[in-house]
């Protein structure tokens, strides 16, 4: 009986291991795509939501369009309606790997590669980025950041204002993921 | 007063003028949806079970509308407090009233369905 416990017991105790994923709703993700010394474009997000699964190294993340502010209603009115159109697509996502993943090593801090597809207004295209990670009492930060192009995604910047506009827009992701 | 001066204070008058009317239409006219009457008035159950079923139909449906979800407090987080059949409602104000396990109503904009998470997400919430 008490062999068989412990069996039980080990069997659960691999399960849980295995089934180690990481999340955070409360992620955060910035872009800016200001021009030097023109009007500020740029917005935060901070209820982005992701999941890492520690047995392989699998990160997932989501951004809900309408859930970035900016410091202009009006702009997030335009960024919303005009560039993003986040009524018909409401979600910016993205699927990937980090790769040479070891959660035994996350304890110091680390970059890693970070491969993936990342969907933007509609539109998927692989990316390829650093993503730092390092565990502090239970809980794993990791942030990156990356550059995308209006055009990359289909998205239409009228000509009137392209020169406010940077053509690389810098975007920033913060994810504190802990168990649920 | 000379000509010079008057020239100065329309210039100056101007320029005031020009400022505040910029200043109105970047940064005023945001939206309160706290004085909003609610489109939809809907349990948690009923508005997870229409997003799970058909998201785009629902995103139709619901996006960016103001709507009053009713359900039990299952989990307050700071400035958020999560319904049963996982509804994300972001406060508008940090929450000190609403504990778990508490009937509420809340009224908010809908952001959005997470489908990673499996959430409906609501923000500038206020409870009713």
């Amino acid at each position: 009986m008490k062999k068989i416990l412990i069996v039980a017991l080990l069997l659960m105790g691999t399960q849980a291991m295995f089934s180690q994923k990481l999340m955070t709703r409360n992620g955060v993700i910035k872009f800016d795509a200001s021009m030097p010394d023109l009007v500020e474009i740029a917005a935060t997000n901070n209820g982005a939501s992701c999941i890492l699964d520690k047995a392989t190294g699998d990160f997932v993340a989501l951004g809900l369009v309408k859930s970035f502010k900016f410091k202009s209603p009006l702009m997030e009115e335009h960024f919303n309606e005009n560039y993003m159109e986040s009524s018909k697509f409401p979600k910016a996502t993205f699927k990937g790997k980090i790769l040479n993943f070891n959660a035994a090593q996350l304890s110091s801090k680390a970059n890693y590669d970070l491969e993936g597809e990342l969907t933007i207004h509609g539109v998927t295209k692989k990316i390829k980025t650093k993503i730092a990670l390092v565990e502090k009492a239970g809980r794993v930060s990791a942030s990156s950041n990356f550059t995308v192009k209006c055009k990359d995604y289909n998205i239409e910047i009228p000509s009137l204002v392209k020169e406010k506009f940077a053509e690389n827009i810098k975007i920033w992701v913060d994810f504190d993921l802990g168990e649920k | 007063m000379k000509k010079s001066t008057w020239t100065l204070l329309i210039v100056l008058a101007l320029a005031v003028v020009g400022i505040m009317s910029y200043r109105c239409v970047m940064y005023g006219g945001a939206r309160n949806v706290s004085e909003e009457k609610p489109e939809f008035t809907i349990s948690s159950k009923t508005i997870a079970a229409e997003f799970i079923a058909d998201t785009p139909g629902a995103n139709l449906k619901y996006l960016e509308k103001t709507v009053a979800v009713s359900g039990t407090v299952v989990q307050t987080e700071g400035q958020v407090i999560i319904l049963e059949h996982d509804i994300v409602c972001v406060m508008k104000e940090p929450n000190t009233t609403i504990e778990p396990n508490q009937k509420v109503t809340i009224k908010g904009r809908l952001v959005g369905y997470d489908d990673l998470m499996g959430e409906i997400k609501l923000d500038q919430c206020t409870a009713l």
